[in-house]
């Protein structure tokens, strides 16, 4: 059973482990990066480091203007990026072994997983492929 | 006993000491006689091999050991013989190679074969190293049958003749073969791992069938590690207009480029260097060495210690309301601090001769292949340097180096590296004695690539024209030597001063030889910054990239051929809007423009800013994925209040933006 943070995409409920969180933080002050536009959506100070704050609905092409005032910062091992997700809900034990394989990939997805949650389904976010989409983003 | 935290310090000390066999290798080639070069080099060896040995690194001790006897016998006889300098150096790359694989933990590669050749095997010898250089020139396909034809005679002709060799064996044998090649030749390109992205024309017919031929070029450009959509997923029709790879190839991405456009359909093709590889050099940083002389430790430990008495004052002058304690506390306080500080960026300066070090060999080696005969002269090798500008610069100077033995210098010739302090900024420069470059043969040029219009090259100054030689894709020599010559090069030269906050400057003229000028900042950790606001955000721009300001009446700027230019002095400059360049809204001018004078392209430029906000010195924060993709940002500073500012480069900036292209 692992931790896994519960937040919202657009109307689809996404999980994010525990141990790729470096911390959620509270209303940040956003600044402003030269040059940035869409997904990227600014930069925070966080204790002392320039981090990037991705939009991630609309990076994964959610539609929907709702925003949580919370961020989630992710660990080093994950570029310390910092996401903008719909709505964070809770944290809750999943049970990641019996992982079901996400439905065909079409489009921008970024899904490792999903797990069963209650009576509902929960999809594991695939942090390297938000990297990896982030990465190809740019290069163009 | 764990070893582990002596590795980083082993690995340093070696690549030290393999620093200095290099050298003293080379001088012992020009006086074969110096006992104390041979005795400088015995103990050189044997340093290696004591720490190898309690490092428990048994390939690489034994090496060591071998070379320590060979030149152990060296000095019974007072002399190394000519036919064994180019063994020993084999040996040290040998070596070098063998560190390369502790560094990045992975088994010591084999020495056996360096171990059974002995320095009298000649004949053989010269045609590996000609295999080897042969290797480089020609493509992957027919590396194989070169490659094994050098290396071993049990080939049959039915093997030669065999159409079109499989692509996975081809890699296979390059890997396998890289030791020996390696060793005899350390130019030979280190495989990189980079992530390729290909498009394909929106609506191509036959897409999948495209992407499959987009894979076979890949596979053939080196070893294809993965694909989205992989080859499975094309043969079964997939959609497939963007194709994402995963590649492991020792090609230059200029050919692979190259290779992939000349498929029809394909329209765009980007590569994206491998952010593992940026972690683990990420972790490579945090494990560095640097040796710092104890004087000035101690001078740390004495500042700190005043600072810690300092704020025992503070506390009680706060305590005691005590204003004029507090205020002159204050002061001793920024004092303490500021000579921290310059004691700080003391520690990080580490003498340009760290990066140096390897150039005698390669001007040897380069002077050998290219039948050139090469001086180096080398003053100002004790300038210090902050050592990440050092580190940044090591690649720059081996080109500017390499390209004054293969286009300057026609049949001999020196190559003078100098290094001097000009105020905050230490001037490196490169300069040989050899043809020089013309700057009318570089207009027509520029004319003939089609990168300008004749006009446009003619109105060119000399200075400028100079400069067209970075521009990338820009080269000088028609035929693609091994050296220089293949396109990309001054351009990545002049990223890099760039990146480092420094400007590169050409000095040249038919004859008399050519000049290469790069000025850069003592430290980039902390640099003077002109901060401005533009469209109500604060901007940072380097006090490097800024020739001065200008409070300009908006009266005096004129429109020449629609664009914005002002009059300075005798000079008409064009005049560009920060604003727009960021793509921010315009907040027109008042009776006063506030311009930023800086140079674009050798050419001075205005940059309009709502307003100037002051100079000050900013500690730079370097950026993380993904803004350090974003164009133009060279980093960011926290104000006193929290707030980010980014550090912006004008030139960059101005540049992507093509407002040049139609100048």
């Amino acid at each position: 059973m692992a931790l896994t943070l519960i937040f919202t995409l657009g109307e689809e409920l996404y999980g994010l482990e525990i141990d790729a969180i470096q911390e959620v933080i509270e209303d940040p002050p956003l600044h402003y990066v030269p040059r940035a536009e869409g997904v990227l959506s600014g930069a925070i100070n966080f204790h002392g480091q320039i981090l990037a704050v991705i939009d991630l609905p609309s990076l994964l092409g959610f539609p929907g203007e709702e925003r949580d005032h919370r961020q989630v910062v992710l660990t080093p091992q994950f570029k310390s990026l910092v996401l903008t997700v719909s709505a964070i809900q809770r944290i809750v034990k999943l049970d990641l072994t019996t992982l079901q394989p996400p439905p065909e990939q079409a489009g921008k997805s970024a899904i490792r997983g999903v797990a069963g949650l209650d009576e509902m389904m929960v999809n594991l976010l695939d942090t390297d492929e938000v990297i990896n989409q982030l990465e190809n983003s740019y290069a163009e | 006993m764990d070893m582990s935290q002596y590795r980083d310090l082993f690995l340093s000390e070696t690549r030290e000491h393999i620093n200095n066999l290099n050298q003293l290798v080379v001088t012992l080639e020009q006086e074969p006689g110096n006992r104390e070069t041979i005795d400088a080099l015995f103990r050189e060896a044997h340093s290696i091999k004591g720490m190898a040995a309690t490092m428990g690194f048994d390939r690489t001790a034994e090496l060591s050991h071998h070379l320590e006897d060979m030149l152990d016998g060296f000095r019974a006889t007072g002399e190394v013989p000519a036919s064994t300098v180019d063994y020993l150096l084999a040996g040290i790359d040998l070596l070098d190679g063998l560190l390369d694989d502790l560094q990045s933990n992975k088994p010591e590669r084999s020495i056996d074969a360096f171990m059974v050749e002995t320095p009298n095997e000649e004949p053989a010898r010269e045609e590996s190293v000609l295999t080897a250089e042969i290797l480089e020139e020609i493509p992957a396909e027919e590396l194989v049958a070169v490659a094994v034809e050098g290396e071993s005679e049990e080939i049959t002709p039915a093997d030669e003749s065999a159409p079109e060799p499989e692509v996975a064996p081809v890699v296979k044998v390059e890997t396998e073969e890289s030791n020996k090649a390696e060793t005899k030749k350390k130019s030979v390109k280190e495989p990189d791992v980079f992530k390729v992205l290909v498009k394909l024309a929106e609506n191509t017919p036959a897409a999948a069938a495209r992407g499959i031929l987009v894979l076979r070029e890949l596979e053939k450009s080196g070893e294809l590690m993965s694909s989205k959509p992989d080859m499975a997923a094309l043969r079964g029709g997939a959609p497939c207009q963007k194709i994402q790879a995963w590649l492991r190839t020792s090609l230059a991405k200029m050919h692979i480029e190259e290779a992939l456009l000349r498929i029809s359909g394909v329209v765009k093709v980007r590569f994206i260097d491998d952010r593992r590889k940026d972690e683990s050099s990420g972790r490579d940083e945090g494990g560095r060495t640097i040796r710092v002389r104890t004087d000035l430790l101690d001078q740390f430990v004495n500042l700190t210690g005043e600072l810690i008495t300092n704020r025992y004052m503070l506390h009680t002058a706060t305590n005691g309301r005590d204003w004029d304690k507090l205020t002159q506390t204050l002061s001793q306080t920024s004092r303490l601090i500021d000579d921290l500080h310059h004691q700080v960026l003391q520690a990080r300066l580490m003498p340009l001769e760290n990066i140096t070090g390897r150039l005698p060999r390669i001007i040897r080696d380069l002077s050998r292949k290219t039948n050139k005969e090469v001086t180096l002269r080398l003053t100002g090798a004790e300038v210090g340097i902050d050592r990440v500008v050092l580190e940044a610069l090591t690649d720059p100077l081996v080109h500017l180096v390499r390209n004054a033995v293969d286009h300057g210098i026609e049949k001999e010739g020196v190559v003078t590296l100098s290094a001097r302090r000009e105020k905050d900024l230490v001037l490196i420069e490169v300069a040989d004695d050899g043809k020089g470059m013309d700057p009318e043969q570089l207009r027509q040029q520029a004319v003939d690539r089609d990168l300008m219009t004749p006009s446009q090259a003619a109105s060119l100054s000399d200075r400028d024209a100079l400069m067209l030689v970075c521009r990338p894709g820009f080269s000088t020599t028609e035929e693609v030597t091994e050296t220089s010559g293949r396109g990309v090069g001054m351009d990545v030269v002049k990223a890099a001063v760039s990146n480092l906050g420094g400007s590169l400057d050409i000095i040249s003229a038919p004859g008399e030889g050519s000049r290469f000028q790069m000025r850069l900042p003592l430290s980039i950790a902390i640099i003077k910054i002109l901060l401005v606001s533009c469209a109500g955000h604060p901007l940072a721009i380097p006090l490097t990239r800024v020739q001065r300001t200008l409070d300009l009446p908006t009266c005096d700027i004129q429109l020449s051929g629609q664009k914005r230019v002002f009059r300075l002095g005798e000079e008409v400059v064009s005049l560009y809007s920060l604003a727009e360049a960021l793509g921010l809204p315009e907040v027109a001018a008042g009776e006063t423009t506030w311009v930023v004078l800086t140079e674009v392209q050798g050419r001075r430029v205005g940059l309009q800013v709502d307003h100037f906000l002051g100079q000050r010195e900013a500690f730079v924060k370097a950026l993380g994925f993904p803004l350090n993709l974003l164009v133009g940002l060279n980093g960011a500073t926290v104000e006193g209040n929290g707030q980010v500012v980014f550090i912006v480069d004008p030139q960059a900036l101005l540049e992507n933006r093509q407002l040049f292209k139609n100048d």
